[in-house]
């Protein structure tokens, strides 16, 4: 497998990876700066934080820092992960023993393992950060419902990403493997 | 530059078939005429070569036409355009249904005195001898015929030779190449005679210069075993040594009283290569291809390369191969400084293979819808004057099918002939991982089977020896990625950008 033929293929996922990294990153950095309002603290304070934490004698302030860093740590660990199973399979579909034609449907199985497996990792992210656990202060004051809608959000932003990746990265000879990626031009 | 090519006799023909082969590869000049002369026209030798020789310059003109199937002038496969007499690439030197040496020369008719002469030169046997099947390595009849019939200035054979010395006269280069065995009939009597003829014809028409002629002269490179019953005249190897010293001695006088020649490479094999078969002629003769014969080939273009200037003097090459009892590879020579003969044979078999057990399939009338999806077949084969369900692309893709096979069992059978004749060790490529070899057969020595397993493919990158093993996801890969050429058209872009893959 000539090394060029994967470099012409990354540029693609590159450019994705660059616009979703560039949003993502931009996002995580508003994050962590604690914010006190604007349009990310008010669809907390409406969608994601409890309604009782005032009546609790917590003032919405000390709520809102720690959701937003365990937001911010879900952003940033969801593009870790997404950046990780995208150009890794960009990778792999480079090195898969595709010797012959009608050879490459035989490997979607690995890709679906791959998208799976992905899909998994970021739910499992979202179910521990989001969902009650306790290694983060923040996740106390998010509500079911907020965490649903977060781990929603997530998944939508990075399984958008990752297929975006995928589809424009997987080594052309290879491109049966992957949903609707033999619909793109030969040459692409 | 205009190359003329005349293979003269069995050998000749042999050599000529690694001659067609090395050309698919890419290895030969951008013109070539192709004459063939040989007495014994059913030959299996020889019409092998001939059939090969016609399928070459069909697919040549199917696969270079341009708006339809077009490779593009820039590919090198089938890179040489090929041209044969309009008539028949094949010129035999005597007509009519049994010749025979007493009817050629008059016998009848001569003087008493004069057939004493000729009583003296041929026993009754070689007079009365049926020439049908050639001239059964008695050189000393193939001489006399010969010169009673290449004074035949209005066979279009020969009109192309006057043709190309015309030309000559004009300013143009000619390279004209004869090839052929020293110890047979056809070839040893056929080989100065033709050569003398051309130099002869140069002088009458007074052309000067820009007429370069070259030879490849096969010393005895293969013996075989003949049944102590059979009591036709044929073609004895005990006699061979013999009949190849007599006839050095005779070049030998020759090129000390005249020029003829302005290159000569002389080929032999040491031990000789044993045939499993001995056939004195016919269609039932039909040699497997021999190392030697490559050599002749390889030495036939280099003699047309653009890269060999001619010294003026008369040059004398000769090659061999290592010591040791192996051949690979690095004991073939380059046909110039630009081009790699190995590489380029080795291209030509990957090609081969990919086309025969992995495309073709995919490409038949009722299997190729089924890849319109997969990005080999969107970047080469989905455009609208590509419709594989046509009748006339169909054709295409089984004639391709079927010279892919051709290569395949050439140089398998080149491999494990030359092996097992010789007895020494031929590490060209691994052709039993992929073939069947049976050496009794006088045909059909190599089978191919219709699918390989998934144990052969992998063995795909071990196939060749001393060389650079790409592997098929390889192939795939270049066919996907490299760079198309603009001018392509129809079967052409797939084609071409295959061949190119096989690197």
């Amino acid at each position: 497998m000539k090394i060029k033929y994967l470099i012409k293929s990354l540029i693609y996922p590159g450019i994705v990876a660059a616009v979703f990294g560039f949003l993502s990153i931009s996002f995580s950095t508003l994050l962590f700066s604690n914010p006190e309002d604007g349009g990310v603290i008010n669809f907390l304070a409406n969608h994601v934080i409890t309604g009782e934490i005032e009546s609790q004698g917590t003032p919405f302030a000390d709520a809102a820092g720690p959701v937003c860093n365990v937001f911010g740590y879900s952003v940033v660990t969801g593009l870790a992960i997404t950046l990780i199973f995208g150009f890794g399979w960009v990778v792999i579909s480079h090195f898969l023993n595709v010797d012959g034609p009608g050879k490459s449907k035989i490997y979607s199985i690995y890709w679906i393992i791959n998208s799976a497996a992905f899909a998994g990792l970021l739910i499992i992210l979202s179910l521990f950060v989001f969902f009650g656990g306790t290694t983060f202060l923040g996740s106390q004051f998010i509500t079911g419902g907020g965490a649903t809608k977060l781990t929603i959000g997530l998944l939508v932003f990075y399984v958008l990403m990752y297929y975006l990746i995928v589809l424009l990265g997987t080594a052309r000879h290879n491109r049966s493997s992957v949903l609707l990626a033999f619909k793109l031009p030969g040459n692409l | 530059m205009k190359n003329f090519l005349i293979s003269i006799g069995g050998t000749g023909a042999k050599c000529l078939e690694s001659i067609l082969h090395s050309c698919i590869a890419g290895l030969g000049p951008e013109h070539l005429w192709v004459g063939m002369v040989d007495q014994d026209q059913a030959n299996g030798n020889v019409s092998k070569s001939k059939i090969l020789l016609n399928k070459y310059i069909d697919l040549r003109e199917r696969l270079r036409t341009t708006g339809k199937d077009d490779v593009s002038i820039e590919s090198d496969i089938f890179k040489t355009q090929i041209t044969v007499n309009k008539d028949d690439a094949l010129w035999l030197p005597l007509e009519g249904a049994d010749p025979k040496l007493s009817e050629v020369i008059n016998y009848a008719l001569l003087k008493p005195e004069l057939k004493g002469l000729v009583d003296c030169l041929y026993d009754t046997q070689e007079r009365e001898q049926n020439l049908s099947e050639g001239f059964r390595a008695r050189p000393n009849i193939g001489a006399a015929a010969m010169l009673a019939s290449v004074n035949e200035q209005d066979e279009s054979f020969w009109q192309n030779i006057y043709s190309a010395l015309e030309k000559a006269r004009g300013g143009e280069e000619v390279r004209i190449f004869l090839i052929s065995s020293i110890f047979g009939g056809t070839g040893a009597s056929g080989f100065p005679n033709i050569a003398r003829k051309i130099k002869n014809i140069q002088n009458d028409m007074n052309v000067t210069g820009n007429v370069h002629i070259g030879g490849a002269l096969l010393l005895p490179y293969f013996n075989y075993q003949v049944p102590d019953d059979f009591n036709e005249m044929h073609a004895s190897p005990d006699e061979f040594l013999d009949q190849t010293r007599g006839a050095l001695e005779y070049y030998s006088k020759l090129f000390q009283h005249q020029k003829i020649f302005d290159q000569v490479y002389v080929v032999g094999w040491e031990p000789l290569m044993k045939l499993d078969n001995f056939k004195i002629g016919g269609n039932l003769q039909n040699n497997p291809p021999l190392i030697p014969e490559l050599y002749g080939a390889l030495g036939a273009l280099r003699f047309f390369d653009e890269e060999n200037k001619m010294s003026g003097d008369q040059q004398i090459l000769h090659i061999g191969k290592g010591e040791d009892n192996e051949f690979r590879w690095s004991d073939l020579p380059n046909i110039s400084s630009k081009i790699d003969a190995k590489e380029k044979i080795v291209q030509l078999f990957k090609f081969a293979y990919s086309y025969h057990w992995l495309f073709s399939p995919a490409l038949t009338k009722r299997t190729w819808k089924k890849f319109t999806n997969e990005n080999w077949f969107k970047r080469h084969l989905d455009r609208s004057d590509v419709n594989l369900g046509t009748e006339a692309k169909q054709a295409l893709v089984n004639d391709l099918k079927e010279l892919s096979i051709d290569v395949i069992k050439w140089l398998s059978d080149l491999n494990l002939s030359s092996e097992r004749g010789s007895g020494q060790k031929f590490n060209l490529l691994d052709a039993r991982s992929i073939t069947n070899y049976d050496p009794k057969q006088f045909s059909d020595r190599i089978k191919l089977s219709e699918n390989l397993t998934s144990e052969q493919k992998k063995q795909f990158t071990q196939l060749f020896y001393d060389s650079y093993n790409s592997s098929l996801r390889d192939v795939m890969a270049n066919l996907s990625y490299l760079k198309k050429v603009k001018e392509q058209s129809g079967l052409g872009s797939f084609v071409d950008t295959l061949f190119r893959s096989c690197i």
